[in-house]
């Protein structure tokens, strides 16, 4: 029976205790709470701080997976919106082949496999702009359930 | 019960002119390998294997504490299960997180 | 590899990353060495599991498991980029929390609503559910039971569902949860073109020289198009962006013009547009005439808001009562030509005759336009209370200055923002109608494109139509000729579906509350917490008697109120495929195996079927308010008779009559399309059959030679093939519809031919009403609507002061059981925040990141507040994305509908916003 406690553990990893709202009898305790009173005992929401490191302080956060675009381990304070005028990722990380300072943007960032394929340009590319559709920023939230990815193995 | 291993692979930064004398002491501490050495730069790229993710701190701070390293960054880090299955990479958490 | 040689590759690999990283060279000897583990990599080609742009991806799998993820380079769409979801296609499968094992409700060894979760067989768990649904069908008929399926449905899924509810069951009860998506967009496109989906494609962006967002947040939600936009932007001076929208958002950055705008006032700047181009003699004469005709339809429609008081709060008596009877403001009096009505209470007698539209004259609509003038449009509409009126002004005659002007081509784009509205199919007729006014539609560059949210709310839910009004192909079941069509395709005795409309989605969870429904099977979707209002349905779902199966892959809401969890295999664990936004499908073979016992959902419905027989299902059934011609009232007939013709007997089952049907059969596994890529939905059956081709082949007959033709199956799989758009002829995908250089269905010397065939004879009238007389035969033409601005139902007042606007954010995706379980996406956005103006914030003693209390009619949830970040409110409106469980906003928003599409409007609803007390902080922990 340790999938079934397993999976009530998961369940009720983010519920209120039982509130016995409403009329019926009263719930088994894995049945997540959703009555109506029940968002006045959910627990409430924390905060989690994106950390004030400013570039060029923080150390490079692992990938994901091999491949994957790395996240951005310092804060974005006053360096978004990325605008036609303004792109601040593309002045520090947009020097290609650079070997020193902030890591640069791969050799695929200087081709733009639409327009032009094969072309490596001086710039990153136009349709790799908008940097923040792919590399993210993170906080210092736990998981809020296990991933394989993070060292622990998969329920088979 | 398998025994895992623990790949890193870090990026280290010596102070210039003790490249190769810091290079041949890392290579020397337990599991650790050093791959490409850059001496314009400064910079090596090691690999750390151990047994378990405290071996892999206790390696890492062993690193970071030796004389001429001035810093140690940790890219990525594969968590290899001997019995089956394919390596899982590990998302290591910044240090001051990890307890 | 042995576990030596397996490190070496691994501590070659760290190295080789390291390095690569640091823009360091790698020894010759090491990078092979790394190169060598990759090699084992099998690479094939997929869609991305997420939004509505149909991304291509490579998958890379070892060992059974997908290790890595890239943007196909050969792709149109993408052109080898990827936002930061497409990527999480690599991890999404592997949360620790899978549900691996069908999960029954019991007590002392039997099921019991009461009970505990427990694992049983696959067998206990379709045992049960027959047992149950015998129950409920027996009590009921084909309206006690009910499907909730999904835009994230593969097309084989979605046709599989459409069969066992329409064909086998007799039932209409079957909704996607598209229904809360697209239904506004396929509304406006079946009532102004009689057909659905866009005329053109993404090439459109390319070709265009203007592109405007119309309250689309592209930059978050369809990136990869916003890449192709920006990409354009930046390569060229003359390319413009305007975003029109309720708040400042990351599109708003890159567009030249930002329109910040009062929450549904989109429906009174479109009409201020056409104005403009009637006054600036901007009509495209030629095209109107020879294309176009003129309509309009009723007003007092309602909200699509329950017309009773069953199952109500008290708090919510005021908002219902609107339903029933709404008071004119002073704006709509005035937008509506009502000059001397503001403030009467006007009884919305028609809502039973919400779709009913009939033709006008250009005359009619030139004097319905009038009262949209700049000034009364411009105060209506402003949204920042800062900005200066004339500066608002001045934006909106740039507006006017694009639609109008001949040289310019135009591309609109929209999706929620206009969908998700008590008048969603009316803002999307808007659209077209400025578009056709100037011509400015089905041509290369100039389009008024409907952006689709989910991956395949085209593909599925709307081309295969898993709606309760629905059949295959743009068929309807209130349609005796297309009832006849299914009948012959599917093999079925004349008579067996049911051609009354079944619930849709939002009904379907009123049903639950009222008793009416007791039998649910949700797939591919989360209704219990994407369901506006949700108060009403999480109670509902814990009646006694109903019996509620959830077919997913991780736990979450709609799982902990079931009574029976099926683990559910997740895309690339099963063959498949979807249908994007530019009606580009895109089929994927099985890459690695579902974890532990997860079943695909194709296997749980073919297996699920063996267990009923004809006798079951095609008897006599009761059906209430049922009345169509051929038909006793409120009966379908006993078709057992008939089906003795076809072969059938009383206890042939319904899989031998749905799925394994000897034409199916015939479709072989193995087959060399699998290229060695497993099919687990043919290990579990057991048969040496592909369902996955054999019903997407007999699904694509429905459409072949009527508009909607898709590929031989083998072609979508072949290697250089990245999808095609249909209508796909002679091997040739169609990129612009209804154009007679580009689409083979076009007329010959028609130019621009509307050949959509639904809704074409209209009988005239005027602004008010339908005339008698013989209705007009409306073929190629398309329809220019007039619709009024409206308000909504439910607006701000002295006691709910604010807005409430929801929606998504880039890192997440719908109810997030998905990406939030992805650790870099969770890290990234670890909760849903309430975004507010900080004076807003200041005024309710709220300090940035301060836990606070929204609060509606409905209910209430705790959340933190954000007065920065991505978001820029005005005064007077919050925002909240709805993926977290944790802060289940759908307690608070309102479920009033499209009364047209019955799509739920998640944009407005009226909230207040305090701080918590003390003691409640303590006690949440």
């Amino acid at each position: 029976m340790k999938w079934a406690l397993a999976f009530v553990a998961a369940l009720t990893l983010l519920a209120a205790p039982v509130a016995g709202q409403g009329p019926g009898p009263s719930r088994s305790p894995d049945r997540r709470d959703t009555a109506v009173a029940s968002a006045d005992q959910a627990p409430a929401p924390e905060h989690f701080e994106h950390g004030d490191k400013r570039p060029g302080q923080s150390e490079r956060l692992p990938r994901a997976w091999e491949g994957a675009p790395p996240v951005i381990p310092h804060s974005l304070r006053g360096l978004t919106p990325i605008t036609a005028k303004n792109n601040a990722c593309a002045r520090c990380h947009g020097r290609a082949g650079a070997t020193s300072g902030p890591p640069p943007a791969p050799p695929s960032h200087f081709v733009d496999l639409r327009e032009a394929p094969g072309v490596v340009r001086p710039q990153i590319a136009a349709s790799r702009y908008n940097c923040t559709a792919c590399h993210v920023p993170q906080t210092n939230a736990p998981p809020l359930r296990r991933h394989s990815s993070d060292g622990s193995r998969a329920r088979r | 019960m398998s025994i895992p291993a623990h790949v890193a692979g870090l990026l280290v930064v010596v102070q210039p002119g003790s490249l190769e004398e810091t290079a041949n002491r890392i290579g020397e501490s337990p599991g650790a390998e050093v791959h490409v050495r850059e001496p314009e730069t400064g910079r090596l790229v090691v690999t750390l294997e151990t047994h378990s993710l405290r071996e892999q701190e206790a390696g890492f701070k062993a690193i970071a504490n030796m004389p001429g390293v001035r810093s140690v960054d940790l890219v990525c880090h594969y968590v290899d299960p001997v019995d089956a299955g394919p390596a899982r990479v590990v998302l290591a958490p910044p240090l001051e997180a990890r307890s | 590899m042995s576990g030596c040689s397996r490190r070496e590759f691994l501590r070659a690999s760290a190295a080789a990353v390291t390095a690569a990283a640091a823009g360091l060279p790698l020894p010759v000897k090491l990078s092979a060495l790394a190169r060598a583990g990759q090699e084992a990599w099998r690479w094939d080609k997929g869609v991305c599991r997420f939004c509505g742009t149909g991304c291509g991806i490579q998958i890379a799998t070892l060992d059974n498991r997908v290790v890595g993820v890239k943007g196909d380079p050969d792709s149109p769409v993408n052109r080898g980029l990827l936002c930061v979801k497409g990527y999480a296609n690599a991890q999404i499968l592997y949360g620790a929390d899978r549900l691996t094992t069908p999960l029954l409700r019991m007590k002392d060894g039997k099921f019991d609503k009461q009970g505990e979760f427990t694992p049983v067989s696959w067998q206990r768990a379709l045992d049960e559910m027959a047992a149950q649904f015998k129950r409920v069908y027996k009590e009921l008929g084909p309206t006690g039971v009910a499907v909730m399926g999904s835009g994230q449905y593969t097309i084989q899924e979605g046709y599989a569902a459409s069969k066992l509810v329409k064909a086998g069951w007799r039932s209409n009860n079957l909704e996607p949860n598209a229904r809360h998506c697209m239904a506004s967009a396929a509304a406006g496109f079946m009532q102004t073109f009689g057909i659905d989906e866009p005329a053109g494609c993404y090439d459109d962006i390319e070709l265009t020289d203007t592109v405007v967002s119309w309250g689309a947040n592209m930059a978050e939600m369809h990136p990869m198009l916003w890449a192709r936009v920006t990409a354009k932007r930046l390569a060229s001076p003359d390319y413009r962006i305007f975003h029109l929208t309720t708040f400042t958002t990351p599109t708003s950055a890159l567009a030249d013009v930002e329109i910040v705008f009062r929450p549904q006032t989109d429906l009174a700047i479109w009409n201020y547009l056409a104005r403009e181009v009637i006054a600036r003699d901007a009509v495209d004469r030629a095209f109107v005439d020879r294309h176009c005709v003129f309509a309009t339809g009723y007003t007092d429609i309602g909200f699509g808001l329950r017309d009773d008081d069953l199952g109500m709060f008290p708090s919510e008596k005021d908002t219902r009562a609107e339903q029933r009877v709404h008071t004119l403001t002073r704006e709509e009096a005035i937008a509506q030509g009502r000059g001397g009505d503001a403030g009467r209470a006007m009884p919305q007698d028609r809502r039973a005759q919400a779709n009913d539209h009939w033709l006008i004259t250009f005359d009619d609509f030139r004097k319905a336009v009038e009262p949209y003038t700049l000034d009364f449009v411009a105060a209506l509409a402003k949204g920042r209370d800062d900005e200066p009126l004339e500066e608002f002004k001045a934006k909106l005659v740039q507006l006017a200055d694009v639609y109008a002007d001949r040289a310019k081509k135009v591309v609109s784009f929209w999706t929620m923002g206009f969908n998700q509205s008590t008048r969603g199919t009316w803002v999307n007729e808007q659209a077209y109608m400025v578009h056709l006014l100037t011509g400015k539609y089905a041509a290369p560059g100039s389009s008024a494109f409907s952006l689709t949210g989910q991956p395949s709310a085209c593909g599925t839910a709307r081309e295969v139509g898993t709606f309760s009004h629905r059949l295959p192909a743009d068929l309807s079941v209130d349609n005796p000729e297309h009832r006849a069509q299914a009948e012959k395709i599917w093999r079925l005795p004349e008579g067996t579906i049911n051609p009354k409309v079944g619930s849709h989605i939002t009904q379907m969870m009123r049903d639950l509350e009222d008793g009416r429904i007791k039998w649910l099977w949700v797939q591919v979707t989360n209704p219990f917490q994407s369901t506006a209002n949700a108060n009403h349905w999480v109670e509902a779902a814990r009646r006694l008697d109903a019996f509620i199966v959830v077919s997913d892959v991780y736990p979450g809401i709609s799982t902990s109120v079931a009574d029976l969890v099926l683990p559910s295999a997740m895309i690339f664990e099963k063959w498949g495929g979807f249908g994007n936004s530019e009606r580009r499908t895109q089929l994927w073979r099985q890459q690695v195996p579902a974890p532990g016992d997860a079943r695909s959902d194709v296997w749980q419905m073919l297996e699920f079927s063996k267990r009923l027989t004809l006798r079951d299902v095609w008897g006599e059934q009761r059906v209430a308010g049922l009345a169509a011609p051929g038909f006793q009232d409120g009966r379908l007939p006993n078709v057992l008779g008939k089906a003795k013709a076809l072969g059938y007997k009383p206890d042939t089952t319904l899989y031998e009559v749905l799925y394994g049907t000897p034409a199916n059969r015939k479709v072989a596994w193995p087959d060399p399309v699998a290229k060695g890529h497993a099919n687990d939905t043919v290990t579990h059956l057991g048969e040496p059959w592909f369902p996955e081709k054999a019903l997407f082949e007999e699904y694509a007959s429905f459409g072949r030679g009527h508009a909607h033709d898709l590929a031989p199956f083998d072609m979508y799989l072949a290697d250089d093939v990245r999808g095609l758009r249909w209508p796909v002829v002679n091997g040739r995908e169609t990129r612009w519809r209804f154009n007679e250089e580009h689409d083979p269905y076009a007329k010959a010397g028609s130019g621009i031919d509307f050949y959509g065939p639904a809704m074409k004879s209209l009988p005239r009238g005027d602004q008010h009403a339908p005339q008698p007389g013989a209705p007009v035969s409306l073929a190629g033409k398309a329809k220019i609507f007039f619709r009024p601005y409206a308000a909504p139902p439910e607006v701000p007042d002295a006691n709910y002061d604010l807005w409430l606007s929801t929606g998504r954010v880039l890192e997440h995706w719908h109810s997030g059981t998905m990406t939030r379980r992805v650790p870099e996406l969770h890290r990234a956005v670890p909760h849903a925040q309430l975004f507010m103006h900080p004076e807003d914030a200041k005024a309710r003693g709220l300090a940035r990141h301060e836990l606070a209390w929204i609060e509606s009619r409905r209910g209430r949830v705790r959340l933190r507040v954000e007065t920065e970040g991505r978001y820029r409110m005005p005064r007077g409106l919050v925002y909240v994305p709805w993926f977290d469980e944790g802060v289940f906003i759908n307690k608070v928003t309102l479920d009033a509908t499209c009364p047209i599409s019955k799509q739920t409007d998640f944009k407005k609803c009226a909230v207040k916003v305090t701080k918590t007390a003390a003691e409640a902080t303590a006690a949440g922990g």
